[in-house]
């Protein structure tokens, strides 16, 4: 069975536009832009991986971050963050993440990472 | 050139003198007595006087005090015997400035005069620059110049020179005393603030009544070091400065410190630019987000487009090229919000027919929204006339307005039969009026709020923020208004009042009854 992204994003034609990264590459993909719905979805579909962006305006994607790592039932999965400021390292414990990866960003390169993060390289 | 001199010597003696006077030039004058010597002395002001101290010494000794008393400006010599040189001191006393001891050698006389000429001038010049001349006016012409009036003259031409310097130094420089009372200000300081002399400094910069604290001035006095700080100062006028200070430590003839020196050097434009710069920075790292935002969109249709047509999928490769197409549109409009906000400007005005500019900014707006499907309606009322405004700054204003309205159309997510937006121009009074109305997606009360707040964006990393903040801040600019009536859903109505000409204005009108609900087509 194909593996499920969840895509969290508020900006839709970026969130279109990793869809069909994820997608071309064969993987199911949901799409939540803001925080909140993003924590249902995870909850309720249980996706193998969770695309975050950084910066979205409800709840600040750094806050948002820390709320899911809380999570216990949310804890294994793996997170990559998109963002786009200047160095999210400092929001976010790279080691804790499965990878960080800055706006703008090459598909391949993206997908590549993913790959990784579910353990299929 | 010779001088008038009195002299108050009987007989032989005197006419010995007058002799040897006008042998060297000089005009005498013969006085008898006390009485005909002051009044001489009244009419014919002469240079100076030789008295003699004759059969009455007592009374020629209360001559040298009278005469003095009421000639100061006469040098007197006192002529004394050997046996009598106590005299000759204590006529120093009463006021005479030199004395000779009889009988007097034409060299002592000689030697006597030239030190009374070296006084006059020394006298004359400081005199002069006091502002007291003996007769109230101007000194008469100076004699030739002995060794001590040359020195006068140094002193003089220093002091002179000196002055000018502080006058001319392009700094303003203002001397201030323990109370940090004014005590000296230059001529720059001068023109910008005024005669401030005898005011304390804290009152006319600041503002206060005490002393500022970390006052530069108080640590000088302190420990008599330069100090450095910057203030901004205001001028009578209200017109402001941001200077750079130094101070420095002004001493007495004792090495006291008695009073300290503020030189104030003005970096009002420096610091202009600096802000300039900085907000501009403020700027680019604001939208770097939202760039990145759009160049990520801008990818994500490119990859659509070889997707499809990797996959030979024309529709995915539409889709891509719209998108493509919509971002290229978005950055290119950022980039010129950038270049438009990096630039201050004035505003340029002249005067325009109110059709023809409302049509040169409808052809951008039905060209950005034919291209997506959208209608596009331009309204003129007749009889527009003209007004007086910056094409250059209040078009693409005007345009941003425009394809905000067809932005807020695309970004609608809800099915309308038809996305329209209208743009139409009135007249009321003198103030033209701009009304453009959409039925896309329309704006909750936040965004109404903030939307023209600089860096305020609802199209999440799609927008910068900078648009309509620019496009406010122009109308504004021409003493005109926006306001906005939007529903969530419904649509947006901008309706943009602009003065005939510029500062006219009667602000914020509510929007006319013109919304979205009643679109007339």
């Amino acid at each position: 069975m194909a593996k499920k992204i969840l895509i969290i994003e508020d900006e839709k034609h970026v969130a279109e536009y990793l869809e069909d990264i994820f997608q071309d590459q064969g993987y199911e993909t949901l799409v939540a832009t803001g925080s909140e719905q993003g924590l249902a979805m995870a909850a309720s579909q249980k996706p193998d991986l969770i695309t975050l962006d950084l910066q979205m305006p409800e709840e600040h994607g750094t806050r948002f971050y820390q709320r899911f790592r809380k999570d216990e039932a949310l804890r294994g999965i793996p997170i990559v963050v998109i963002s786009g400021q200047h160095s999210p390292h400092r929001a976010i414990n790279p080691d804790k993440v499965a990878a960080i990866v800055a706006k703008p960003f090459e598909p391949a390169e993206l997908a590549d990472i993913v790959q990784k993060a579910l353990g299929e390289a | 050139m010779g001088d008038k001199i009195l002299l108050i010597a009987p007989g032989e003696l005197g006419r010995e003198l007058a002799a040897q006077l006008s042998g060297w030039g000089h005009t005498s004058l013969f006085a008898a007595d006390s009485e005909e010597a002051l009044d001489l002395a009244f009419r014919h002001k002469p240079a100076i006087s030789i008295l003699d101290d004759g059969s009455d010494p007592a009374e020629a000794l209360e001559l040298v005090r009278r005469f003095k008393a009421q000639h100061p400006w006469t040098e007197t010599i006192f002529l004394a015997e050997l046996a009598d040189i106590e005299r000759g001191a204590r006529a120093l006393e009463f006021g005479a400035s030199d004395y000779l001891i009889k009988p007097v050698s034409p060299h002592r006389l000689g030697v006597a005069l030239r030190r009374a000429q070296d006084r006059l001038v020394v006298r004359k010049k400081l005199a002069y620059l006091s502002g007291h001349t003996p007769n109230g006016g101007l000194p008469a012409a100076l004699p030739p110049l002995g060794e001590e009036s040359a020195r006068a003259a140094r002193f003089y031409d220093t002091l002179q020179q000196y002055q000018q310097l502080f006058d001319e130094v392009p700094c303003y420089i203002s001397v201030l005393d323990h109370n940090f009372t004014i005590t000296a200000t230059n001529r720059r300081f001068k023109e910008e603030f005024g005669e401030l002399v005898g005011k304390t400094c804290h009152d006319v910069y600041q503002g206060r009544c005490e002393g500022c604290p970390d006052c530069p001035v108080a640590d000088t006095f302190v420990d008599g070091q330069s100090h450095q700080y910057e203030q901004v100062l205001r001028t009578p006028d209200g017109r402001r400065f941001n200077v750079l200070t130094w101070t420095a430590p002004l001493r007495d003839a004792q090495g006291e410190i008695n009073q300290v020196m503020e030189m104030s050097t003005d970096i009002t434009q420096i610091r202009k630019l600096q802000d300039h710069l900085s907000s501009l920075g403020m700027v680019i790292s604001s939208i770097s987000h939202g760039v990145k935002g759009l160049l990520t969109a801008l990818d994500g249709g490119m990859y659509k487009v070889r997707a499809g047509l990797e996959r030979g999928d024309m529709d995915r490769v539409s889709k891509g090229w719209e998108l493509v197409e919509r971002m290229t549109e978005r950055i290119r409009r950022t980039v010129l919000d950038i270049l438009y906000y990096a630039k201050e400007r004035e505003l340029d005005t002249e005067q325009v027919e109110v059709a023809d500019f409302a049509k040169g900014v409808a052809v951008a707006g039905e060209y950005a929204a034919k291209k997506h499907g959208l209608d596009f309606k331009l309204v003129l009322a007749p009889d527009l006339g003209r007004f007086e405004v910056d094409p250059n700054a209040l078009n693409p204003a005007m345009i941003n307005i425009l394809e905000n309205a067809v932005d807020a159309c695309l970004d609608d997510d809800e099915d309308k039969p038809r996305r329209r937006i209208l743009f139409q121009v009135s007249r009321e009074d003198d103030v033209l009026v701009f009304d453009i109305v959409d039925n896309g997606k329309g704006m909750d009360h936040e965004t109404l709020e903030n939307m023209f707040t600089l860096f305020f964006t609802s199209k999440g990393s799609a927008g910068t923020g900078l648009g309509l903040f620019i496009a406010n801040d122009t109308v504004q600019q021409h003493g005109g208004s926006i306001t906005v009536d939007s529903e969530p859903g419904e649509g947006s109505h901008f309706h943009v009042r602009i003065p005939e000409h510029p500062m006219a204005m009667p602000w914020e009108r509510a929007p006319g009854p013109l919304t979205s609900k009643n679109l007339p087509f």
